[in-house]
């Protein structure tokens, strides 16, 4: 039962959690790069790295939280002219298609991931393995297979109970 | 540099470049993801066309989004959202009432005066739409604005949330174009003012005809003085923002970084702000930002590929056959954002149309900073034009008012936006004035 709870927790929560410390990275380094080169007129080059890399942790992991609350723009004309049951397998279809680009950006995204590590490149600041930063893009994109394989299971479940779909929800309420 | 590859070489596209583009229109109108059906749409031209590597969109998903500015487009959301959250927002808005109270149709005013205020610090038309909106239409309605109309006119002084500085929809045009944001957000300062002149002048106008509010307040320097004291922290952001970006002591980046640090001290001293609030607002912040990135980074390769075919090139020469009078093509592409503005958000439009239209625009002689202006002004106006513009969306959905009811007093902000349009297009000065 210990499980679930966290199991639950990390599904409501889990980009959330990730979210707070890249954000608190990116806010204070370049915070602090500023105050740095305004008070003591040195700059580094590594912190417009550190900024850079969460940056792009941070879009991934978002673009998996919208997928989560249907967030994503897309043109809904055609949606207005059909039924909740119909909706249903619209956004179905549209699901699997995203899914089966997601699967083809990890195994893209993963070949320049394990190249990284084969020839042991390092950033130009930090002197870091560069894999630790294009781990980003498979990382956020298996989140959003996840997502998508949830999503497609509640809209199927719906289907066949006869739910009305969940639409999204606003991403300014 | 354009006239080069101009020198009439026979330009032609077969199956494996409409194939591809049909297949995506097809996924686009089932409603599919634009990121998606733009991914898969690259993906299948670089394959079938053979002009460059497939293997172009994995690199890109790292290196099409890791740039600096680009950093600027969550913070530039998280700061707009902090201000609504310590409730300086308000502040804005009070400042912006006693400013401009005094006028015949003072609240209107007022009202539009705070979305260019708001707009100053946040990036975001939709997220100024949803601040604003949520704070005033209940006034202007009992001051005697029909709710409709009220709608309207929010959503349409909203719409400078990307046409004044900071603006995300400049940052990214500069990414895709290669030009500074700096530059663009002083190019841009002229062009956002007048068309949040324009919204006012236009509420003005329509009030004296319809006689929906007489203000009765006069200027009152005490009160103006004692209102801008008690908002001096809430008026310190844009100060840092746009004076840091213009002095240039700030990238537009660093700027963002350091209001969202000041507005959350700010929160916190006075006690508006608390640890509980982050985890949500940094989510709705990412949120959006992960509905940007991915349109970004699928759209590179595409242009790429379409800069490969020449496409571009072909689409300049098919259209300079037919006319080279530059007002009739300003008109064409005027009408081309216009309508792309009224179907689609405005990230995936700047990406596929800046690249496709800025070739056309250098043909008739036009700056591109001049052009990034035009573009980005043209699409605003899609933001209020029925049926799909995305402020009649945010603020219906704030105030619950039908897209249908807003939309019938959304024309006539239309159509004084669209006369500023043509001015900017036609006087090039105004957009390069303070560059």
């Amino acid at each position: 039962m210990r499980l679930k709870r966290v199991l639950q927790l990390i599904d409501e929560n889990g980009e959330r959690y990730l979210l707070l410390p890249l954000y608190a990275m990116i806010v204070s380094t370049i915070f602090l790069e500023v105050v740095r080169r305004s008070v003591f007129s040195y700059s580094s080059i590594w912190a417009e790295e550190i900024a850079r890399y969460a940056f792009i942790y941070v879009a991934y992991i978002g673009a998996s939280a919208a997928i989560k609350e249907r967030a994503h723009i897309r043109i809904d004309l055609i949606l207005h002219l059909f039924s909740s049951r119909t909706k249903a397998l619209v956004f179905i279809f549209g699901d699997i298609i995203t899914l089966i680009l997601a699967a083809l950006a990890i195994y893209m995204s993963m070949e320049s991931v394990l190249t990284s590590l084969h020839f042991g490149s390092v950033t130009h600041g930090l002197r870091v393995s560069q894999a630790w930063f294009l781990a980003a893009v498979p990382l956020g994109f298996s989140m959003m297979v996840f997502r998508l394989l949830q999503s497609i299971k509640r809209d199927w479940s719906d289907f066949r109970a006869g739910r009305p779909v969940f639409e999204g929800n606003k991403l300014f309420d | 540099m354009y006239q080069m590859y101009m020198q009439q070489q026979e330009l032609s596209l077969g199956w494996e470049f409409f194939v591809p583009l049909i297949g995506m229109v097809i996924l686009i109108l089932l409603a599919v993801r634009i990121w998606t059906v733009i991914g898969l749409g690259s993906l299948v031209m670089l394959y079938t066309t053979g002009v460059l590597p497939p293997t172009l969109l994995g690199e890109a998903l790292f290196d099409g989004v890791d740039h600096f500015a680009l950093i600027a487009v969550p913070l530039f959301i998280l700061t707009g959202d902090v201000l609504v959250r310590t409730g300086l927002s308000i502040k804005l808005l009070e400042v912006a009432e006693a400013t401009m109270g005094w006028q015949k149709a003072g609240l209107g005013t007022s009202t539009v005066l705070g979305c260019g205020f708001f707009a100053c610090i946040s990036g975001s038309d939709a997220a100024d739409a949803a601040a604003i909106s949520r704070i005033t239409i209940d006034r202007l309605v009992e001051k005697g604005y029909p709710k409709g109309y009220a709608c309207a006119m929010v959503a349409a002084g909203a719409c400078t949330g990307i046409l004044i500085p900071p603006s995300i929809a400049y940052i990214i045009i500069g990414l895709v174009l290669g030009i500074s944001a700096s530059t663009l957000f002083k190019a841009a300062a002229i062009p956002g003012v007048m068309i949040l002149a324009s919204v006012m002048i236009t509420n003005t106008i329509i009030n004296r005809f319809r006689k929906y509010e007489v203000s009765d307040i006069g200027f009152n320097f005490n009160h103006w003085a004692k209102t801008v004291y008690s908002a001096r922290w809430a008026l310190l952001i844009p100060f840092i923002i746009l004076g840091g970006i213009y002095s240039g002591i700030f990238t537009p980046t660093e700027s963002a970084a350091v209001a969202v640090m000041t507005t959350i001290i700010i929160g916190f001293f006075q006690g508006t702000l608390s640890l509980k609030d982050f985890p949500e607002m940094l989510e709705t912040s990412a949120k959006v930002n992960g509905v940007i990135v991915p349109i970004i980074a699928m759209s590179l390769p595409l242009a790429q590929t379409l800069a490969s075919l020449q496409v571009p090139q072909y689409f300049v020469q098919s259209i300079t056959e037919a006319t080279a009078n530059p007002y009739l093509i300003i008109l064409l592409m005027l009408t081309i954002l216009m309508v792309a503005g009224c179907i689609m958000e405005t990230t995936p439009n700047i990406v596929i149309l800046a690249p496709l239209l800025l070739p056309l625009a250098l043909e008739i002689g036009m700056n591109e900073i001049h052009f990034c202006i035009f573009m980005i002004t043209a699409l605003g106006i899609g933001f209020i034009t029925p049926p799909l513009g995305l402020n009649l969306f945010v603020v219906s959905g704030v105030t619950g008012t039908s897209v249908l009811a807003i939309s019938r007093h959304a024309v006539y902000f239309v159509l004084t936006m669209l006369v500023i349009v043509l001015i900017l297009a036609f006087v090039p000065a105004l957009s390069l004035w303070l560059i």
